[in-house]
């Protein structure tokens, strides 16, 4: 699991997904607790427009030391299309910090990326 | 060697191979939807293959572009002498081997960089002549623009109806995740693997009922010989045929065809004779079932009928396949009154 060294002291971490090129699809970011099978925060969203799927945790920041970031994509891509890159960015101060992902082949009635990043506190 | 004895042999050998391939589909798997190009197969209309069209089961000359298939089947000449409906008479089989052969482990990814290769499909025919005479065809096919399978329309993020299903595949997702907390695999049981797939199939006819009538250009090659008896000997070419066609979406109703048919044909002498054709098509209704009215006209032919005007419907049997019937008229090529002429095929593919 990648992880993103955060500062603690610095500005409000924010989590973002993006799919490129742009396709149907809907999403859910789980903030998951540090050991624990708790959600703290959850955010859902979809691709209808990419204006709108970024997403400040709270602060202060120190809090979120440990815990785990998951996005959960599910992306419908039609047949003849290109692939598109399904990625989860964390960033802070303008900075990423960390991102990963996965790349959705076309031909996709809905096809589910999952990925998780841990926070981790400089 | 009797070809209408061996042509089912082969033909139940080739659908037996091609079912064991698939037999063990499975769309959803664990921890999400197959890579698996053929669990993602739209059951768009199944047209006339070009070596099925040379045994002139129908006086129509257009060819009608589709995406490619991995197989399919057509049957046609139901009508015995009495107007009963009997063993029918023409067989066809098209084909695309790179998707037949690598049909259990073509991964869409690679569809997608091969996509022309994938296209193109081989076709072959038989039938016999109430002379008893054997007739047998063999043509190959590519698609030059195939929006069926460019379907861009909507495809950006915009279209309502997708999120909304992608967003109740992701609810079945999220509801295991928060079952079993973000340490263990995401395995869905068989009732979420149901419903995943049953969404999936949903966003699949959805796309089918957008994109049944979407633009695509096609070209085929095709030549037919006829054989002196019905097991095919003394064979000897007496058709060759190309063909470009066009098909324009109309909306979400309709689509317009419009084709070309160039070629040369034994005439009752036996010398070859040009074979031009220009035809028109329009469809209007729906993937599942649509009505069309065409018409065509002969240019320096000496072997087909000089005009024709033609309609009929066709109409998709879940699971099934897809039957096509259509009545007309059309011009005598050795003159006198115009002819009534009919059609009724049925068509099947690979599931």
């Amino acid at each position: 699991m990648k992880e993103a060294k955060f500062n603690p002291t610095g500005g409000p971490i924010q989590v973002s997904v993006k799919c490129e090129p742009n396709r149907n699809g809907s999403y859910t970011i789980f903030l998951w607790e540090a050991e624990k099978n708790q959600i703290v925060k959850e955010f859902s969203g979809n691709f209808i427009n990419s204006d709108d799927d970024t997403y400040e945790l709270s602060t202060p920041n120190g809090d979120h030391a440990g815990r785990l970031v998951e996005a959960m994509v599910v992306v419908a891509i039609p047949a003849g299309l290109g692939p598109s890159d399904v990625t989860l960015s964390i960033t802070q101060d303008g900075a990423e910090l960390q991102h990963d992902g996965a790349s959705v082949p076309p031909g996709s009635p809905g096809q589910l990326v999952d990925v998780f990043i841990k926070l981790v506190s400089k | 060697m009797n070809t209408h004895r061996l042509f089912p042999v082969g033909l139940f050998a080739l659908l037996t191979l091609s079912v064991g391939n698939t037999a063990d589909a499975q769309l959803v798997q664990a921890t999400g939807l197959s890579p698996f190009a053929k669990d993602y197969k739209i059951d768009f209309a199944i047209p006339d293959a070009p070596a099925f069209k040379l045994l002139e089961v129908d006086q129509s000359a257009i060819l009608r572009p589709q995406t490619a298939r991995d197989l399919t089947v057509a049957l046609d000449g139901f009508r015995g002498n009495s107007n009963s409906f009997v063993i029918p008479k023409q067989f066809g089989v098209e084909l695309s081997p790179g998707l037949l052969v690598g049909s259990g482990q073509l991964k869409v990814s690679d569809y997608a960089t091969k996509k022309y290769l994938y296209a193109t499909r081989f076709s072959g025919a038989a039938s016999r002549d109430s002379l008893n005479h054997g007739q047998l065809a063999a043509g190959v096919r590519f698609s030059l623009v195939d929006e069926q399978d460019m379907r861009n329309k909507g495809a950006a993020g915009s279209d309502v109806e997708v999120t909304r299903l992608t967003a109740s595949i992701l609810s079945v997702y999220t509801a295991v995740r928060r079952r079993v907390g973000p340490a263990a695999a995401l395995t869905l049981n068989e009732e979420e693997k149901t419903a995943v797939k049953a969404l999936s199939d949903s966003i699949k006819q959805y796309w089918a009922d957008k994109y049944w009538n979407a633009n695509s250009l096609e070209f085929a090659l095709g030549a037919r010989a006829r054989t002196a008896d019905s097991l095919g000997h003394d064979p000897k070419v007496d058709e060759t045929a190309a063909w470009l066609t066009y098909a324009n979406g109309l909306q979400g109703w309709g689509q317009f065809l419009f084709g070309a048919k160039v070629g040369a044909a034994r005439d009752s002498t036996g010398s070859f004779q040009s074979s031009n054709t220009f035809a028109a098509r329009l469809y209007l209704g729906s993937n599942d079932i649509k009505a069309f009215v065409e018409g065509q006209q002969a240019l320096a032919s000496k072997t087909q009928a000089q005009w024709l005007v033609n309609s009929g419907v066709e109409a998709r049997l879940p699971t099934v396949g897809w039957i096509n019937a259509s009545a007309g008229y059309a011009s005598n090529p050795t003159g006198g009154k115009p002819r009534l002429i009919s059609s009724f095929k049925f068509k099947t593919a690979v599931p």
